[in-house]
């Protein structure tokens, strides 16, 4: 997991974002502990209150939640809530920015549509 | 209350100067019992040798007042550093003050029993610094004691004053800092003279003598006046201290 | 526990005014930034904070209690400053002795735990150490000692990499397990602009910004793109500087974005040291 603390985006949600892609991945699987915020906090060198905020919007998302005195745990459907929530933003974070860069290149719709057929053979 | 770290800080700063003085002192006291004793051996009996051994009384005296001229600054910073506040710092030094003057009190007494002792012919005689003040032999128990006070209020006027020099030199600029260390001692060796014999005639000299044996009792024979002299004296110096370092800063 | 309050506190220093009228509140688990150039009165103020000199006016007060002079409110705190004031013929060790007896909370364990890591020998003399070894001994005793308050002036000043890396990853530990007030003096931004999360800025003895670290970034943002495209946008609008790169052009600007950005030009944040240097130029 990778924070680009140059990038626009805030490294609160960077974090929310990386926990989210390791749980998809399976790096974190479902009922096991993430690591803590001391960790992401010494880690990546950054203040406890913005690891906090990420994993709270993850808990508030109902992905993580707390067990006390022992640490943050992945709740089970984790996995397929994300997918879904991903599959509804795929088309925002994806397909537009996609046609829009093709149109910049002057690709048509069928030049795009063969492409991700390609992609798909791989 | 930080009073009590005050103290023991300072207290402890102050243990290693003392005990390399006190080693001297023995090595110098053993090295004359040394050389006296083969002198006396050497001599007849009606060679006439004879001698004085004055107490090292005086020379703790001055021990303190050099002591006291250091004892600010370092301890002022490692205080300040160490969230103690300038009265804890006031009272330990006080409390550091009467507890060194006192040991060394105790001290110096046995060196003069023990130079007693060792000098207990008749060819050398044995005196106290009080004894050689008030002419004096410290032959009862009475001047025993009088002479212990008289030490004690004498060594704690001797750290008084130099802790207030210390700290006049701390608080003053570069100024101040050269007239104390060589106006004030060129001042009073080099100019007062002088002064005092060209133009007074002496007067001021004989004035500042006078002064000093009416409140020390000498002539009089009054040792009670010393010893209530320097005690107030002492107070008198250290509460000018404490206006100094009340509104001291810390500097580099 | 109510924190740091600082109010109305002023100093000068003949005719220098080293501090206007500053009024702040430190509050209790946080890590504060402090900002500002050489010279803007960020050590002053600390000193003021832990009398060690005197404010010409105002107050400090330390949980409600009135600092100035006063043991109880001072042992809340310790400043770790660039000054040396341990004397310089005592051992490392022998000052982690004497820390425990002016602050009982101080973990000497943990200290000895911190000379390791940072492979000091504590058996060296405090003059005998290099500049950063002797701020690394102050800064395990600061990260060591517990008190509410812990103060540090140019924490990382002298330190190699590794050790300012050690530094920053051992405060992060200490205040996630054991959270406590950290102010970090300092005009090396760029390195704690993501551990902290408040910022004040002085500027000339005043405060300039007062918030956090969020509510700063969000503040402004910046645009790049050619020169001609960035002064278009950038027109009529609350700019706090710019870069320019032969034909390329960066903005800073203070505001929200309205609309959408026109084509050809790229948005981006706003870069913490980049604000700090266009708010104090001149």
């Amino acid at each position: 997991m990778q924070i680009d603390f140059e990038s626009n985006k805030p490294i609160f949600l960077q974090i929310a974002e990386g926990i989210e892609d390791a749980i998809l991945s399976g790096a974190f699987a479902e009922e096991s502990q993430i690591p803590s915020i001391t960790e992401f906090s010494v880690n990546y060198k950054i203040n406890p209150a913005t690891a906090l905020k990420g994993i709270n919007i993850l808990v508030e998302e109902g992905i993580l939640y707390k067990k006390r005195g022992i640490g943050m745990f992945v709740k089970e459907g984790a996995t397929r809530q994300l997918k879904q929530k991903r599959k509804e933003q795929f088309f925002d974070n994806y397909i537009l920015g996609l046609v829009a860069e093709a149109k910049r290149l002057e690709l048509s719709e069928e030049d795009v549509k063969n492409m991700i057929e390609r992609g798909f053979k791989k | 209350m930080n009073t009590s770290v005050s103290y023991r800080y300072q207290l402890a700063s102050q243990i290693k100067g003392i005990v390399i003085y006190y080693l001297i002192v023995l090595c110098v006291s053993v090295l004359v019992i040394a050389t006296s004793t083969v002198a006396i051996s050497i001599s007849s009996a009606d060679d006439g040798l004879s001698g004085q051994i004055v107490g090292t009384e005086f020379a703790t005296i001055i021990y303190l007042f050099v002591a006291a001229c250091n004892s600010f600054r370092e301890e002022f910073g490692m205080l300040m550093q160490n969230a103690t506040s300038r009265k804890s710092l006031f009272i330990g030094r006080i409390l550091t003050t009467l507890t060194i003057s006192s040991f060394m009190v105790i001290m110096d007494k046995l060196i003069y029993f023990i130079n007693r002792a060792a000098y207990s012919d008749d060819k050398y005689v044995v005196l106290s610094f009080f004894d050689s003040f008030y002419n004096t032999n410290s032959d009862s128990f009475k001047l025993q004691i009088t002479g212990f006070f008289f030490h004690l209020s004498f060594n704690l006027f001797a750290s008084g004053l130099g802790y207030l020099l210390t700290n006049i030199f701390y608080r003053s600029g570069k100024g101040g800092r050269l007239g104390l260390c060589v106006g004030l001692p060129v001042g009073i060796v080099v100019v007062l003279p002088i002064v005092d014999s060209i133009i007074a005639k002496g007067k001021i000299s004989e004035a500042i003598f006078r002064g000093l044996d009416k409140i020390l009792g000498v002539s009089a024979q009054k040792p009670l006046y010393g010893i209530i002299s320097c005690f107030l004296i002492f107070t008198g110096l250290s509460a000018i201290s404490w206006l100094l370092i009340r509104r001291a800063n810390v500097k580099e | 526990m109510t924190g740091i309050e600082i109010k109305n506190v002023s100093k000068n220093y003949g005719n220098v005014q080293a501090l206007s009228n500053i009024n702040l509140t430190f509050e209790s688990d946080k890590i504060y930034g402090l900002l500002g150039r050489n010279g803007a009165g960020k050590s002053t103020l600390l000193n003021i904070i832990t009398s060690r000199i005197f404010a010409d006016s105002g107050e400090v007060l330390i949980d409600g209690i009135p600092a100035k002079d006063n043991d109880r409110a001072l042992k809340k705190v310790y400043l770790m400053s660039e000054k040396n004031f341990y004397p310089g013929r005592m051992k490392i060790k022998e000052v982690f002795k004497w820390t425990r007896q002016f602050y009982p909370d101080f973990d000497e364990d943990y200290a000895y735990k911190l000379a390791e890591r940072f492979e000091l020998n504590t058996g060296k003399s405090v003059k005998s150490l290099s500049t950063g070894y002797n701020s690394i001994f102050k800064l395990i005793i600061a990260l060591s000692v517990n008190t509410p308050y812990v103060l540090l002036d140019e924490p990382v000043l002298g330190l190699d990499a590794n050790h300012r890396e050690l530094f920053y990853k051992v405060l992060l530990e200490k205040y996630s397990q054991s959270p406590c007030t950290i102010v970090i003096s300092t005009h090396l931004i760029e390195e704690v602009s993501n551990i902290i999360e408040n910022i004040i800025i002085i500027k000339k003895g005043r405060i300039i910004k007062n918030e956090t670290c969020e509510s700063l970034l969000a503040s402004g943002y910046s645009v790049a793109g050619t020169a001609a495209k960035v002064d278009a946008y950038i027109a009529g609008r609350n700019v706090l500087g710019v870069d320019n790169l032969g034909g390329l052009k960066q903005a800073y600007l203070l505001g929200k974005i309205d609309g959408e950005l026109p084509e050809g030009i790229e948005l981006g944040k706003l870069d913490l040291q980049k604000l700090f240097i266009q708010l104090t130029n001149q």
